[in-house]
């Protein structure tokens, strides 16, 4: 558990964001005693009633990475 | 300017309470829409400000995505106080009342089963990390073909020694994918044997790179036993450089993903 509940953005967003829901871009974010997170976000949007049209978008799962 | 449908989660009708926090607008204003025996709990949002080509845009910009990543989950989260509703990930969107009411209808009788799985539970995730240094030890003790390349290059004379140590580094790769599939398989098993509850595992390959971690669905009463058998984890891999990370409890995101067991 974490001590304090104090839920990371990190872990928000890995929740929240997970596959095949997530955004195109990259960006660095210094977290906690998380250091430098490379986040390769490729958000695709769940967009429930046009899945079609996400799906021709998306063109790729979701990728990301941890760089130390 | 269009008004669309942001979804958060998915109940029971006449179950969903709008909870008293901010909805991603950063407004209150909750609508609930509802058709035959289920409901959704959305908030109204400008489609402007919500269109595919906007979120592509903002994606980099980690002060709009959070906010609208934790307003999202202390949503969920509220909801999830007083009933079992399916939390749904952020940026689910709906074109208008019809297509969403069009989309409970369809789907009524999944739904129903995905509520009746997640009643009562809660997820927890078990991320496991690496400390390299102690890891790569423990990589070198866990793969005997290792070890016997170690003990032939010790003995072996230096043009010899020197490619058996190059031939080390290649096999170090592979034991190290191989010992790091066997920590998440005995890790599993332990959280099975100990828990008996529904897991998903997530490697390193499905996690593209990123740490692996295992997410337990569990009863919410039974929450305190999933910190014991993580400290147990803890005490059993911490001499290997295995650090393990406990989060939750989160609303059932992953295993309402999840297609029927």
């Amino acid at each position: 558990m974490t001590d304090d509940r104090d839920l990371s953005l990190v872990e928000t967003l890995d929740h929240l964001l997970d596959r095949g829901v997530v955004i195109a871009g990259e960006a660095v974010i210094s977290v906690g005693d998380v250091d430098l997170l490379y986040l390769g976000l490729n958000v695709v949007l769940a967009n429930v009633d046009s899945l079609t049209r996400a799906e021709k978008r998306a063109g790729g799962g979701p990728r990301r990475a941890i760089e130390e | 300017m269009a008004d669309i449908l942001y979804v958060y989660a998915i109940g029971v009708a006449g179950g969903l309470r709008a909870p008293s926090v901010e909805g991603v607008d950063g407004s209150s204003a909750f609508v609930v829409v509802e058709q035959g025996s289920l409901e959704a709990l959305t908030s109204r949002v400008d489609e402007a400000e919500f269109s595919q080509e906007e979120i592509d845009r903002k994606s980099t910009d980690l002060d709009w995505l959070g906010r609208v990543g934790y307003r999202h989950q202390e949503v969920v989260a509220a909801l999830r106080e007083t009933s079992d509703a399916i939390p749904l990930r952020a940026f689910t969107l709906f074109s208008g009342r019809e297509a969403l009411r069009g989309y409970l209808e369809r789907e009524a009788e999944a739904l129903g089963e995905v509520l009746e799985r997640v009643r009562g539970r809660e997820e927890w995730t078990l991320q496991i990390g690496f400390d390299e240094r102690k890891w790569s030890r423990s990589v070198e003790s866990r793969s005997p073909a290792l070890a016997r390349l170690a003990r032939e290059a010790e003995k072996a004379p230096e043009g010899r020694a020197y490619l058996l140590r190059k031939k080390m580094d290649e096999e170090r790769r592979n034991a190290a994918r191989e010992a790091e599939q066997q920590l998440v398989a005995e890790i599993e098993q332990h959280l099975a044997s100990a828990l008996g509850a529904p897991m998903v595992v997530e490697s390193r390959q499905k996690r593209s790179g990123t740490f692996p971690q295992i997410d337990v669905l569990l009863e919410r009463a039974r929450s305190p036993e999933i910190d014991s058998v993580a400290s147990d984890l803890k005490n059993r891999y911490g001499a290997e450089g295995i650090e393990l990370t406990l989060t939750g409890p989160w609303p059932p995101y992953t295993f309402v993903a999840e297609k029927r067991p």
